[in-house]
């Protein structure tokens, strides 16, 4: 081998090192995310968040990205509570549920929970029952299995098919507004694991019973209706005055480390009036009415 | 047999062998070649046996599915344990599974309840009959629009069956045309006793089947092997189905190679033939330049033959053999020139060059027949040198051989054209002429004798003088009488009274004289005829 040749095998060597470590630090370089906020959790309070992102985007001047409709690709309260940990100076996070964290939860995860408003259930019913009204009762005997048919409801003779979503099993609140236990419900029912599949049951089957947050929005396929609760209809107002009995509340979390831009966001979210626009559309009580109301 | 007719022979047989071997070649490559079509139409109906296996494989893979669904077993307890309205269970089923490539499903609950496709009530009613035997399996039963595939499967909730689930293919007409695509050189039917129920063409209608070379051909007579494609699983009464390809298009295009391996074997045939021709043409011309030439030499000539410029092994040959005909030539005329000299010494006399005794005896026959035909004279001239012995003792022996050598030039240098000189003894000579009168050898013999009396011969210096004396005999030709001997002993008579009478002298005859007489009178009568006639004009 000839020097000259050696000289440009080394050259050729030398420029190609370079040239890779140029590469891998350019893909090794961190995307650049210090203007976004990235919000994650369950749908329920990702609707109240996607509604009123260009006002806290104003409020903050962060862009903001938000994961969490249909609670799909993992969606759901537990995936807010891994976001608001992944929180960073780098990656500023934070999340939202539709369960009430207990203390001992959000102490031992060292969480903190900024409950934004009250959310009815809705107790819904196939678009083919005649029934449009249940009582309480009614709504616990069929959980529990003691109504099986909806003649004894003043319906059809139709068996009464139970679809339950019962997420969130540890936590308080929500469904347990109707039952506390989920021993409690019966046996022979459908129990499903998104709000996607508890709609399409109820649309399924005529004989149908379930349960669901009113911020789902219906499709037009859809062949389910709301019932009212003891003549009460599902509303902020009957929350308010304690007439409709099953409700949930829903919260936004984060790290004990939140940065000021994410307690904005979260603070007009609680505070500001645009969300009283997105409260009035889904029947949502907003946090300080619902303080006042339902103050331990 | 010429060599022509043999080669024209060969080539006719070279032709037939070709053509010969051409079509065993056609005969061995159509057999090979429907051979190999019959193997071909082997692999390819094992090729859909084995469609047909993975088909079943699909819809049982399908019932996998099915059964495996969560929802749909969900679905299906409540509707079962509830006994509530099946539409939840076919508006889902029908959502869920409603892209599957199938043709009709059922699900069918453990007490018989149709839950889902009850319009398939053939479907159902066949699965029910299989319902007893529970597992993932799958069966044919046979409908009226064609045999059906279906595949089964139970399907359980919480450890509990509570219902089959089924889906099924029709095997009909639409299946067979869409494994097939309505093609024209491929066939897929399903058959039973002969008469065809279901098949991929529509086109095709009435077939008749060989089953022992299986065989089938159709109204427009086209002809389709067949071979059997089982299925997947067994069925009473079921048809059987069969994978026919087209032999039509392969033979007709094996006969097209056959009927251009006719025309090349033509062509080829003809080319053969036409060089053989022009092999056979220029190899015969030098042949037949060489019988000629060898049928003239078995006449005794040696023709001049044209040398060639071509190299060709038989114009090499034919040169040769004008090289040995020239060489023939030249030998024939060295031959022909010894024969003169050997013939010219064995008729003349070696020391004087004139005739000899043996060539008077040959031409003497030959001149007294033109004496007789003519009605000339012949005269004969002996002369004998005087006192010969004399010389030679006197001189020697070689001085007296040139005295003969002297005399003969004198005789040939004064002879006329037509005497013949012969040397008949040691110093004996003998002129012969034909004349129309003997007076002008009478006159010739007295030149001679007067010529070497005056002229002696020369020896080493000396001068030899000599004298001659002649007797000159007559022979008329129309006397019939002449003879050599006769003449000779005239001759001879006459010369003894020359030697009688002193030497150096000539005598005549008296046959001589009477020639001369006779001669004369011809003369003188010829004459006056010459007159007489010279007068008869006037």
């Amino acid at each position: 081998m000839t020097r000259r040749l050696k000289k440009q095998l080394g050259a050729g060597v030398v420029l190609l090192a370079v040239f890779a470590m140029f590469v891998g630090e350019t893909l090794a370089a961190p995307v650049q995310t210090k203007k976004v906020i990235t919000g994650a959790g369950a749908h329920f309070a990702w609707v109240i968040f996607d509604s009123l992102k260009a006002d806290l985007e104003k409020v903050s001047g962060r862009t903001i990205e938000l994961h969490g409709r249909n609670s799909t690709l993992g969606m759901g309260c537990n995936a807010g509570i891994k976001t608001a940990l992944q929180n960073s100076p780098d990656k500023e996070t934070f999340g939202f549920v539709c369960c009430p964290l207990t203390d001992k939860e959000a102490g031992s995860m060292k969480l903190r929970v900024y409950p934004l408003a009250l959310e009815p259930i809705y107790i819904v019913v196939n678009q083919a029952n005649p029934i449009s009204d249940i009582s309480a009762e009614q709504v616990r005997g069929v959980m529990r299995g003691d109504l099986v048919n909806w003649k004894e409801l003043g319906g059809a003779d139709e068996p009464i098919v139970l679809v339950t979503r019962l997420h969130c099993k540890k936590r308080s609140g929500h469904w347990k507004t109707i039952l506390p236990d989920v021993k409690q419900f019966r046996q022979q029912r459908m129990n499903v694991k998104s709000a996607a599949d508890m709609v399409q049951r109820v649309s399924d089957f005529k004989g149908s019973l379930g349960h669901i947050g009113s911020t789902w929005t219906f499709g037009a396929q859809s062949r389910l209706k709301v019932l009212s609760v003891d003549g009460v209809m599902p509303t902020a107002e009957n929350l308010r005055l304690k007439k409709y009995p099953f409700y949930r509340k829903l919260s936004a979390v984060t790290d004990n480390h939140p940065s000021k831009d994410v307690l904005k966001i979260i603070h007009e979210v609680q505070t500001g009036p645009a969300f009283h626009k997105v409260a009035q559309k889904y029947h949502l009580l907003p946090l300080q009415e619902a303080q006042e109301t339902y103050a331990p | 047999m010429s060599y022509t007719s043999r080669m024209f022979l060969y080539i006719g047989m070279l032709i037939a062998l070709l053509s010969g071997m051409m079509l065993l070649s056609f005969k061995t490559a159509t057999d090979v070649v429907v051979s190999g079509s019959r193997d071909h139409l082997r692999h390819a109906a094992l090729r859909k046996q084995e469609v047909l296996r993975a088909q079943g494989e699909e819809l049982l893979s399908y019932t996998d599915i099915i059964v495996n669904d969560v929802r749909l077993q969900e679905y299906i307890y409540i509707i079962v344990e509830l006994k509530t309205d099946k539409d939840g269970l076919a508006a889902y089923y029908d959502r869920q599974f409603g892209s599957l490539q199938v043709d009709a499903e059922v699900i069918i609950s453990n007490k018989g309840d149709v839950l889902y496709g009850n319009e398939n009530q053939a479907l159902v009613s066949a699965v029910r009959k299989q319902q007893d035997s529970h597992g993932r399996r799958e069966f044919i039963f046979r409908s009226p629009d064609g045999p059906v595939m279906v595949a089964m499967q139970p399907l359980v909730y919480q450890g509990e069956v509570l219902a089959t689930s089924a889906v099924a293919r029709l095997l009909g007409n639409d299946w067979l045309e869409k494994q097939e695509g309505a093609s024209d050189e491929y066939l897929m039917f399903f058959e039973n006793n002969g008469h065809v129920l279901w098949r991929s063409n529509p086109a095709y209608r009435d077939f008749r089947i060989d089953y022992d070379s299986q065989v089938i051909s159709t109204s427009d007579n086209r002809i389709f092997y067949m071979h059997e494609v089982a299925l997947p699983v067994k069925a009473d009464g079921m048809p059987r189905l069969w994978f026919a390809a087209s032999e039509t298009r392969l033979l007709g295009m094996l006969n097209r190679y056959r009927d251009w391996a006719y025309i090349f074997s033509l062509l080829g045939g003809l080319t053969v033939l036409f060089l053989g021709w022009l092999m056979v043409r220029n190899f015969r011309r030098p042949l037949a330049e060489l019988m000629d030439a060898t049928e003239a030499m078995v006449h005794g000539r040696l023709p001049v033959l044209d040398r060639r410029e071509s190299r060709t092994e038989l114009d090499l040959l034919l040169n040769r053999f004008a090289d040995v005909l020239d060489a023939l030539r030249r030998e024939k005329a060295k031959v022909k020139k010894a024969y003169r000299k050997l013939q010219e010494t064995a008729i003349t006399d070696s020391l004087t060059g004139l005739y000899n005794r043996r060539y008077l005896q040959e031409i003497t026959p030959g001149l007294f027949a033109q004496v007789e035909r003519d009605g000339r004279y012949l005269t004969a001239i002996l002369l004998d040198l005087d006192y010969f012995k004399a010389i030679n003792d006197e001189h020697g022996h070689l001085a007296g051989d040139a005295v003969l050598v002297h005399f003969s030039r004198l005789l040939k240098h004064n002879s006329r054209a037509s005497d013949q000189l012969f040397r008949i003894g040691g110093e004996e000579f003998l002129v012969l002429n034909v004349a129309e009168s003997p007076d002008g050898s009478v006159a010739l013999a007295e030149k001679i004798r007067e010529l070497v009396s005056q002229s002696p011969a020369n020896y080493q210096g000396t001068q030899i003088s000599v004298t001659v004396s002649a007797g000159i005999s007559c022979c008329f030709g129309h006397s019939g009488e002449g003879s050599l001997s006769r003449l000779m002993r005239s001759a001879d008579k006459a010369l003894y009274e020359a030697k009688a009478g002193g030497r150096n002298r000539v005598v005549r005859h008296t046959s001589c004289e009477k020639a001369s007489d006779s001669a004369r009178r011809r003369v003188r009568n010829t004459s006056l005829s010459l007159v007489k006639n010279t007068n008869k004009p006037s």
